[in-house]
C-alpha cells in the first residue's frame, strides 16, 4: 500500500498535465475599479429600484454595515458581492435541484455595491430560506448570504458568510458549527438594527466587516 | 455504497501560486489583511453562482480603445488580447463574463482615485466587458496602457515602486467559488521583475502564467485594416461540478 501512495504521488508530481491548469493567481483589484461596472441597482436585489421590475417573492430586507481595516479606520472604495438563495431557499442555478422548493424568476441572487467614504455600504434583498446540506443528509444551512470582499490592498478575495438572529437554523448550521469559535460564531451573526433610510415596517440587519486585527471578521479558507 | 462528492469539492488554493496577502511597501495589504482563516464548509451556496450570457454586453463592449464605433481611437498601441477560460480540469468555461479596465497609454486610469499628472486621453475608453462563447474563448481590443509611478507612501520613500503595464481583469465563472480578480502583464517589459504585486507570486511558472503571450501576426497586416498587435492570454478558474451537489 505504502508503494502504491509513492506511486500515485509520483505520477502527480510528474503530471504536466495537471499543472498546466493550476488556477491562474488573484491580483488586487486596486482602487481604480470602474464605478460603471456597479449598476445603481446592483444592491437592490429585490427590485424595487429598476422600474417595472417584478419583485421577488418573500420578505424584503436591509443589509446594511461598515467596513473597517486593521486600525478600524474606514475601508473605502471595497467591493462587497453577495450570493444567496431565494426565499424559499432555491439557487437560481440548474445545480440546485431542491424541487421542494420553487425558482422565484424575479430574483437572481446576486448583488454587488462599492463602500462609501466613510466605510459604509448596504444592500436590500430579500430575507433567504435555508436549505438542505446534500440530497441525502437531513442537515441544513440556515438562512445565510454568501459575501466575497475584494479591493485595493486584498491581494486575494475574502469570503465569509452572514447569518441572521434567532434563527433556528443557526444551531444545526454545518458551516457555523465548523467554527468553533464561540466569539467567531457570533460575529457572523447580523444584528437586527434601525436604519435611518429603511422604510417603516422594512427589517434592517447591521453587519460590520473588519479587515484584520484582533477584531477582524472571519473569513473562510478560500 | 454509491460514490459521493465530499464536502471538499474543490481544492484549496496552492499558496505557491497564489500571492502573499501582505507586501511591505504596498500599505493597504498591511491594513487590510486578516491574519487567521476558518474552516470553509462547501455547500450549494459555492457550487452555484450567477450567471451571466451573451445578451450582458455589446460588441462595443469589447473595443476600450474608443468611446464607440466609429468615434476615434486613443493614442497607443492598438493590441487585441485573446484567449480561453478554462476550468482546473481544462475543460472551457463558457458563458464567462470578464470585466476588463486599465490605464491608458500615458499610464492614467479613467477614475477619480487617480492623482497622477500625466495626460488624459478623452478618447480612451478605459473599460470594457467580454463573455466567453461555448469554447471559453474572449477577445477584446484596446491600446496598450502605459506603466505608472506609484504614488510613495511617505514623502521620501526611496522605494521608487513602478507598476509595470497591466491590464485588471475580473471573472465570473461557473460558480461562486471560481470568483477571480487578478491583471494581466506584457512580456519583456523590465517593469515585471520589480513589481510588487506580480512579484509577490512564489511560484515562477505562476507569476509567468500572468504574462501574455507575443503572437506573431500570421496574415497580411492589410487584412485587418488596422492591424492591432495581437496577444494571447489563457485563464484557469477554480471549481468544475457536473453533477448535482451531495454533501454529508
Amino acid at each position: 500500500m505504502a508503494k502504491a501512495k509513492a506511486k500515485s504521488t509520483r505520477r502527480k508530481a510528474t503530471g504536466a498535465k495537471s499543472a498546466r491548469f493550476v488556477p491562474t493567481a488573484h491580483q488586487t483589484v486596486g482602487p481604480f475599479f470602474p464605478v460603471q461596472f456597479i449598476r445603481p441597482s446592483d444592491n437592490d436585489l429585490t427590485g424595487g429600484l429598476t422600474d417595472g421590475r417584478p419583485r421577488a417573492l418573500g420578505q424584503p430586507i436591509m443589509l446594511f454595515g461598515r467596513v473597517s481595516d486593521i486600525n478600524d479606520a474606514p475601508a473605502v472604495n471595497v467591493l462587497l458581492e453577495i450570493w444567496q438563495a431565494n426565499a424559499a431557499g432555491r439557487f437560481n442555478h440548474p445545480l440546485d435541484k431542491n424541487s421542494g422548493a420553487a425558482i422565484d424568476p424575479n430574483f437572481s441572487g446576486w448583488g454587488r455595491t462599492a463602500t462609501e467614504r466613510d466605510g459604509s455600504y448596504r444592500f436590500t434583498t430579500i430575507k433567504p430560506g435555508g436549505y438542505p446540506a446534500g440530497a441525502r443528509s437531513n442537515r441544513w444551512f440556515a438562512p445565510r448570504l454568501s459575501m466575497t470582499i475584494v479591493g485595493s490592498g486584498l491581494m486575494r478575495p475574502l469570503v465569509t458568510c452572514v447569518y441572521f438572529p434567532d434563527e433556528p437554523l443557526n444551531d444545526e448550521d454545518p458551516q457555523l458549527a465548523a467554527i468553533r469559535d464561540a466569539r467567531a460564531r457570533r460575529q457572523l451573526i447580523a444584528v437586527a438594527e434601525h436604519h435611518p433610510a429603511a422604510p417603516p415596517g422594512l427589517p434592517a440587519f447591521r453587519f460590520d466587516l473588519r479587515l484584520g486585527g484582533k477584531q477582524a471578521t472571519p473569513f473562510l479558507e478560500d | 455504497m454509491a460514490k459521493r462528492k465530499t464536502t471538499k469539492a474543490f481544492k484549496p488554493y496552492d499558496d505557491r501560486s497564489q500571492p502573499t496577502r501582505s507586501i511591505k511597501g504596498y500599505p493597504n495589504t498591511l491594513r487590510r489583511s486578516p491574519a487567521k482563516f476558518y474552516p470553509r464548509v462547501v455547500s450549494l451556496a459555492d457550487v452555484t453562482g450567477p450567471r451571466f450570457t451573451a445578451a450582458a454586453v455589446t460588441a462595443d463592449d469589447a473595443d476600450l480603445s474608443r468611446q464607440a464605433p466609429g468615434q476615434p481611437r486613443a493614442l497607443g498601441q492598438l493590441i487585441t488580447v485573446s484567449g480561453r477560460v478554462l476550468d482546473d480540469a481544462g475543460k472551457p468555461v463558457p458563458d464567462c463574463l470578464i470585466e476588463i479596465w486599465h490605464a491608458n497609454a500615458s499610464g492614467k486610469y479613467i477614475h477619480h482615485n487617480d492623482p497622477s499628472p500625466v495626460p488624459e486621453d478623452r478618447n480612451f475608453r478605459g473599460r470594457g466587458r467580454v463573455v466567453t462563447d461555448a469554447q471559453g474563448r474572449y477577445s477584446y481590443r484596446t491600446v496598450k496602457p502605459g506603466g505608472y509611478a506609484v504614488p510613495d507612501d511617505r514623502p521620501g520613500d526611496t522605494i521608487g515602486w513602478w507598476r509595470p503595464p497591466h491590464i485588471h481583469l475580473s471573472l465570473f465563472g461557473a460558480n461562486f467559488a471560481a470568483r477571480l480578480v487578478t491583471q494581466v502583464f506584457f512580456p519583456g517589459d523590465p517593469l515585471n521583475d520589480a513589481d510588487l504585486i506580480l512579484g509577490r507570486i512564489p511560484d515562477k511558472a505562476a507569476r509567468e502564467r500572468l504574462i501574455a503571450r507575443y503572437v506573431p501576426r500570421t496574415t497580411s497586416n492589410s487584412a485587418e485594416g488596422d492591424a492591432p498587435l495581437l496577444f494571447s492570454h489563457d485563464m484557469v478558474l477554480r471549481g468544475r461540478f457536473e453533477t448535482p451537489f451531495e454533501n454529508r
